[in-house]
């Protein structure tokens, strides 16, 4: 009888320390945060009054705001394409046997191996606009730092460089994983490498593909340190997001509430992306 | 039983150090200060000349002993700063941090902040041999929070020989007369493409500091006396007319095609002979002559007024160093080392190594500053211009201050891209600026 119970409650008390940490680290700051967002909250932390949706109000309301919001959006819808291109077709292009196929491979991945401050420290010196080497090799003096959208091609390619390595490590991954019979079958059938892709490839490495997806809007809604590092957020605020607006106004200005509620407005953004990214997947990936 | 006896022993060398290091800490009898800073390069070869001339000369004799540690940026030292304060462990602050402008907000009505003024007087200083400017810009309700210590203004900054190339003589005076030169100074290709502008940089709190506060001899940017004596409720500058007047100053400056928009790389782009003017610290001096010695003469000139009637000058800007109440109880031995770092002869010494202005008057009455003026010509330029300016002249005290530089910036430059009015423009910032101020009265009370 004893030992019954025992078992019944077992699962529970393994769950306890996971969940421990994320209530303490995960949910009570999320709630904590939702609330922040509907408050006056003073510099220190401490709530003042509740104001129901007065921060919301004045945050939609201003420049700023738009701003964040449109910046934001045109860098996802930039960076996203962008990036799965480049990732999916050097996973294509070095995809296979032989040594300088897997040479270029570990040379691609190795993006990862260095750190986002690092990197984004570099790349800030190599688009400089009088000495950097970007500017040399186009043979141009593009204004990567004072034109609105130079600033924001830029950090579009750092976004690129960031996820790079990973990214393409994932559709490497899934390109591997393809049966070697079906390519059999593919080339006995006569299929030239374009149907190779569009009939093989492609409809395989779709799982992937939702991932990549998922994942990058998720990076690209939420991206902040590089914008902090590379541009703070100008010319002009062309680069700045939503999340950095966050950082600016919750912890530069010490303005919580409304640091919160633009956590809570990023939040909710990238939820519903997530959500509808899932729906369309259920619709329509196929898994082997 | 061996065991046992070597545990003794143990304990008792332990014991015995323990005691010995305790008991050559008395007979030592230092106080050690510690003071946070932001100074590299060639500041901080400057930053640790002072200290070790102090460590060696009045330290020695009083027994202070100055540990000077670079904590990165200054908004760098102030994260760090704020991370103890928030946390209450007041023991872990220096005993001395040096701050930006930036950290005003968040020091002046800190329980950790001991005022300077307070340490002045309690050990008997006279806070007159303070250059009037210098200590006003650290003024908070009538009383001085910090000790300027890195004190610098804005200056132009002009390429001699482009002005020689297309003949004017004298650099200019007015925006009026900035307008016309930068139009003379512009220069095309073939193909149209502008190669040099007349001014580069976009004006924001930085610049409208001074080109606003400087009108009508002395005005105000906001309420609060600049937020000098409390967080402002609303800005003046729609209301005193300075915005619209300064704002069609520049428009005109704008309309020449002269003027280049530019928010960062500014300097390079001087030094690469991209634009003939710029708008620029007077402690990037040493920098800019380093940067442009094999390529142009370098001239520098005060800020052009932005009419006749703006005759205020320019306000101080830079840094300052404050002194934290972390329980030590060593903030007299840190004020010593305060009064040391300004007096004259180290206030001369950090002026020629660094190119910030001497905050001690004495300086300048010094022999050898005379002689450091007259080989230097560009430093005494600089130095003069802060020296006509009206003391009275501060800069701002705001909340949300990087919000603000960008609303002005922004706001600057939607104007020059659009058709929008100097008065609507002046409404649009007041109305956002004024925002800012709201939101920051809401996190008090």
């Amino acid at each position: 009888m004893k030992g019954t119970r025992l078992r019944k409650i077992s699962p529970y008390l393994y769950v306890l320390p996971a969940l421990g940490l994320a209530v303490l680290f995960c949910y009570a700051p999320f709630f904590s945060t939702i609330l922040d967002s509907l408050s006056h909250v003073r510099t220190s932390g401490e709530r003042i009054r509740f104001v129901g949706l007065e921060n919301f109000q004045k945050l939609f309301a201003s420049d700023s705001f738009h701003d964040s919001l449109r910046n934001t959006i045109v860098f996802t819808l930039w960076f996203v394409p962008c990036n799965l291109l480049a990732t999916f077709l050097s996973a294509l292009l070095v995809h296979g046997k032989g040594k300088v196929l897997r040479a270029s491979r570990s040379a691609l991945m190795a993006t990862i191996a260095i750190a986002m401050g690092s990197i984004v420290l570099i790349l800030k010196t190599l688009f400089d606009e009088n000495t950097g080497l970007y500017n040399r090799i186009l043979f141009a003096s593009v204004r990567w730092f004072s034109s609105p959208r130079a600033a924001m091609g830029m950090l579009v390619y750092t976004g690129i460089y960031l996820d790079f390595g990973f990214d393409f490590l994932l559709f490497s991954a899934s390109l591997d994983n393809i049966p070697k019979e079906l390519y059999e079958v593919a080339s006995l059938e006569g299929a030239n490498p374009w149907q190779r892709l569009r009939y093989l490839e492609f409809p395989l490495s779709e799982p992937t593909f939702v991932f990549v997806v998922l994942n990058n809007l998720k990076d690209a809604f939420l991206i902040c340190s590089p914008v902090m590092l590379l541009t703070e957020g100008g010319p002009f605020r062309a680069t700045q997001t939503i999340v950095y607006q966050m950082y600016l106004e919750g912890f530069k200005g010490g303005n919580i509430a409304m640091g919160s509620a633009l956590a809570t407005v990023a939040f909710s953004m990238s939820l519903a992306l997530f959500l509808a990214g899932m729906a369309l997947q259920r619709r329509r990936v196929f898994y082997q | 039983m061996k065991r046992v006896m070597i545990m003794a022993m143990m304990l008792a060398s332990m014991a015995a150090s323990a005691t010995g290091v305790h008991e050559q800490q008395k007979t030592n009898d230092v106080t050690n200060i510690t003071w946070w800073h932001s100074n590299s390069g060639i500041l901080g070869e400057a930053t640790t000349n002072l200290v070790d001339t102090f460590n060696n000369t009045v330290g020695k004799e009083k027994r202070i002993h100055v540990d000077a540690v670079y904590q990165g940026k200054a908004s760098d030292v102030l994260t760090k700063a704020k991370a103890i304060w928030q946390g209450d462990d007041l023991e872990d602050l220096p005993d001395l941090v040096q701050f930006d402008a930036q950290a005003v907000l968040d020091i002046r009505d800190n329980k950790a902040l001991v005022p300077m003024e307070r340490l002045a007087k309690e050990n008997g200083y006279d806070l007159s041999q303070i250059v009037s400017s210098a200590r006003l810009s650290q003024t908070y309700k009538g009383q001085m929070i910090g000790m300027p210590f890195n004190a610098s203004t804005i200056l132009l900054y002009y390429n001699k020989n482009a002005f020689d190339e297309v003949g004017i003589s004298e650099p200019p005076k007015t925006l009026d007369e900035l307008a016309e030169d930068s139009r003379r100074l512009l220069k095309r290709d073939g193909s149209g493409n502008v190669t040099r502008y007349g001014y580069a940089g976009v004006p924001t709190t930085y610049e409208l500091c001074a080109w606003l506060g400087q009108q009508n001899g002395l005005s105000l940017l906001a309420d609060q006396n600049n937020g000098h004596d409390g967080i402002p409720t609303k800005v003046l500058f729609d209301q005193n007319g300075t915005m619209v007047n300064f704002l069609t100053k520049w428009q005109a400056l704008y309309d020449t095609g002269a003027l280049d928009n530019a928010t960062s790389g500014v300097t390079g782009e001087f030094a690469s002979g991209k634009t003939a003017m710029m708008a620029q610290s007077t402690s990037a001096l040493t920098t800019v002559l380093e940067m442009t010695k094999d390529k142009f003469e370098l001239g520098v000139a005060n800020l052009p007024m932005v009419d006749e009637k703006a005759t205020g000058g320019v306000n101080i800007g830079g840094g300052a160093l404050y002194a934290l109440d972390n329980k030590s109880g060593h903030q007299d031995a840190a004020f010593t080392f305060v009064a040391f770092a300004v007096s004259m002869e180290q206030q001369l010494a950090w002026h020629i190594a660094t190119g910030y202005f001497p905050v001690n008057e004495g300086t300048y009455q010094m022999e050898e500053f005379k002689k450091h003026c007259e080989e230097n010509p560009l430093f005494s330029v600089a130095i003069d211009q802060m020296r006509e300016s009206n003391p009275q002249l501060q800069g701002i005290w705001v909340p949300s201050s990087y919000e603000i530089y960008y609303a002005f910036q922004k706001g600057i430059v939607d104007m020059l891209n659009s058709s929008a009015s100097p008065r609507e423009t002046t409404e649009k910032l007041a109305g956002t600026i004024n925002g800012y101020f709201e939101n920051y009265q809401n996190t008090q009370n």
